[in-house]
């Protein structure tokens, strides 16, 4: 549901992201966020009972972006908020996955980093 | 942006700066020029703020930001930015600030700074330290959440999040866009998207078109130093060209679609306030933007124990201070959004003054050199914090218009899946449950990942209009450490 702006624009060096299976040509410096939308995709997450998310502040506060990404040469996917991940040469992004039920206390204040983990 | 660097190891500094937007970069330019040591820190990769989001590096961008409003901001971002006494650390979360305790030591304060991105959404690395003598916090604001059917519908997104995917990552998200709310941003980012080639279906204000219009009439005000009508009356003028409505008394009642968007139901808002469902339309769309107000960003500044206070209008909680800028917290100092929303000019004038205070018990200027610097930026600032509050206050459209979008079937938190109907009924199963911090124990609104900056509004005014006081009675979350998400296995260090 996005189109890039090309009117007076130099992007950066292009490199090749793999989404959902399909490779992908995005520029450096572009935010896996804007990459996503440029490529259509609609669902970038999944509640846990199935509701589907997708940027909201496009500022890294609301988590409502986040997709399972695997840097480049690893196979370890990890939640990551597309909104302020850089897009990289070789990274690995799955959309739609289900984030798993909300998490309870690590450390007391229920606040949590962990919604995260391998695969 | 020669000079943005990542520091891997623990740093001190005299004057820690959180947050790189128009207040804490003239703060920073302030208090070098006076001899300070500075070091900002920010968790987006380039400095600028919300204001002045840039494009990463990467990209060349002509005429970025190239309107007549930005010119100052840029100038100052220029200035900072080539400026070799500060100190940068970006890509850096910082998710509390600490007191050693004793005042009189080096460095009184301690903060925890979490690394940004290189991992999962509780980010990357190892937490760092930086010491400092003095912090100003100068964190800004995020769009205000609001609570309506539908509102976390893939395709609704704040207006200044569509924004920023135009500022800075030159991408126009979407194929028809609709804004609705009542704060003078949403004109200009639908200006910026028709500018960019994007069609929009209607800009919907709550308010009358007078009061509107009066608010309009001073854009500048709260939207950084434009000169004066002549950028409202160009917008007006273009989207007019390019055939877009823009309408008052209406706004948003749903956002509907299965797993994106495509239509929002608009309802009209009576003179009395009242929204009237029975005159319901329909307009297709793919993406909402919306634009009601502003919330502080204030979880950093009531963790380290700075006194809020509430105002609506002005952001939520909104951090008290001197003026000097120093907070409740002796060392700690407060600029810009936080200290409540009021616009670009405002804040970087609050960061002078605060960089003024800080170079004065720093002992770089004595108090006679201190009253005499902070002149010129005070006098300016109380004549404009005047006229940005009156303008705010016509922003506002008003609490009782975000009660009645908050229907039973509203997404209250987002993170846990909490429904406003259901809060309610468990709230009206146990009275006893009479403020935030309780009410969050007992449903886990505000557990999630974004801790509560997208429910605590919705929460706050449901407690405060169900219990019949206050908001400031309900008050916050509890904020604690850490600001941020951040695992437990990074703050004890043995993460893999
Ligand atoms: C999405 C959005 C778009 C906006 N667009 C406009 C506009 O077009 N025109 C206009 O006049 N105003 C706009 N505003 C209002 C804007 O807040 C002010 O104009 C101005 O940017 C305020 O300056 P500031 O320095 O107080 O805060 P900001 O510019 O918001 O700067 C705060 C900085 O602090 C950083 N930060 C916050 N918390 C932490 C932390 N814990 N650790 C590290 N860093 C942190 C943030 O990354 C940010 O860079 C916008 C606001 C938002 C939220
Ligand atoms: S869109 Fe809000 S965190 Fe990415």
């Amino acid at each position: 549901m996005g189109r890039l702006i090309s009117d007076k624009i130099r992007r950066g060096r292009a490199v090749s992201l793999s989404v959902n299976g399909s490779t992908v040509t995005a520029y450096e410096g572009e935010t896996l966020a804007a990459v996503l939308l440029a490529e259509e995709v609609v669902v970038f997450n999944r509640t846990a009972s199935g509701e589907p998310r997708a940027p909201y502040c496009n500022m890294g506060t609301c988590f409502e972006c986040q997709v399972k990404v695997a840097e480049p040469g690893s196979a370890a996917f990890r939640w990551m908020r597309a909104c302020v991940t850089p897009a990289a040469d070789g990274m690995t992004i799955r959309t739609g996955e289900r984030l798993s039920a909300p998490e309870r206390d690590h450390h007391g204040n229920g606040n949590n980093g962990g919604n995260s983990g391998g695969d | 942006m020669a000079m943005v660097i990542t520091v891997a190891i623990a740093v001190a500094t005299e004057l820690a700066i959180v947050g790189a937007g128009p207040a804490g970069m003239a703060a920073a330019e302030v208090a070098a020029g006076h001899g300070v040591e500075v070091t900002l820190v920010d968790e987006q990769a380039v400095p600028g703020g919300q204001f002045l989001r840039q494009p990463p590096p990467q990209f060349g961008v002509s005429d970025w930001l190239g309107d007549p409003v930005y010119r100052e901001g840029r100038r100052l971002l220029e200035r900072v930015s080539a400026d070799r006494r500060l100190e940068w650390i970006m890509r850096s979360s910082v998710a509390g600030i600490f007191s050693n305790g004793d005042d009189d030591g080096d460095e009184p304060f301690t903060l925890v700074l979490n690394p940004v991105g290189e991992g999962d959404s509780g980010e990357g690395g190892a937490p760092r330290q930086l010491s400092a003598r003095r912090v100003l916090i100068a964190s800004g604001c995020f769009d205000l959440p609001v609570a309506f059917p539908g509102w976390t519908l893939p395709g609704v997104m704040a207006a200044g999040g569509i924004q920023a995917f135009v500022k800075s990552q030159q991408l126009v998200p979407g194929k028809r866009f609709l804004f609705a709310g009542s704060h003078p941003l949403q004109l200009v980012v639908a200006d910026q998207i028709v500018q960019a080639g994007g069609s929009v279906a209607g800009v919907l204000f709550a308010q009358s078109s007078s009061r509107a219009l009066a608010l309009l009439k001073h854009p500048s005000v709260l939207l950084g130093n434009a000169d004066k009508l002549s950028q409202t009356a160009g917008i007006l003028w273009r989207l007019r060209r390019a055939g877009v409505p823009v309408r008052f008394r209406q706004t948003v009642l749903s956002a509907n679609g299965t797993d994106s968007l495509e239509s929002v139901t608009t309802v009209p808002v009576g003179p009395d306030g009242a929204i009237d469902s029975d005159a319901a339309e329909e307009i297709e769309c793919d993406r909402l933007g919306v634009c009601f107000a502003f919330s502080t960003s204030s979880e950093l500044a009531r963790q380290a124990g700075v006194d809020c206070r509430w105002d609506a209008s002005r952001g939520g909680w909104i951090a008290k201070h001197d003026d000097n800028m120093a907070s409740s917290v002796p060392g700690v100092f407060v600029a810009g959004e936080t200290t409540g929303v009021a616009g670009s000019d405002i804040a970087a004038l609050e960061g002078q003054v605060a960089a003024i205070g800080c170079a004065a018990e720093l002992g770089k200027i004595d108090a006679r050199q201190a009253v005499e610097l902070a002149r010129l930026p005070r006098r300016q600032l109380s004549r404009r914090a005047r006229f940005a509050r009156l303008l705010s206050e016509l922003a506002w459209p008003g609490a009782s218009l975000f009660d009645q979008l908050m229907s039973d079937s509203a997404t209250l938190c987002k993170c846990e899946g909490l429904t406003v109907g259901m809060l309610r009924t468990q709230l009206g199963r146990h009275p006893d449950i009479r403020t935030a911090s309780a009410a969050k124990l007992l449903s886990r609104a505000g557990m999630g990942l974004c801790q509560g900056r997208y429910c605590h509004f919705a929460l706050t005014r449901l407690m405060a209009r169900q219990l019949g006081v206050p908001e400031e009675r309900v008050g916050g979350f509890t904020s604690r450490f850490p600001a941020k998400p951040v695992s437990i296995g990074r703050l004890i260090g043995d993460d893999s």
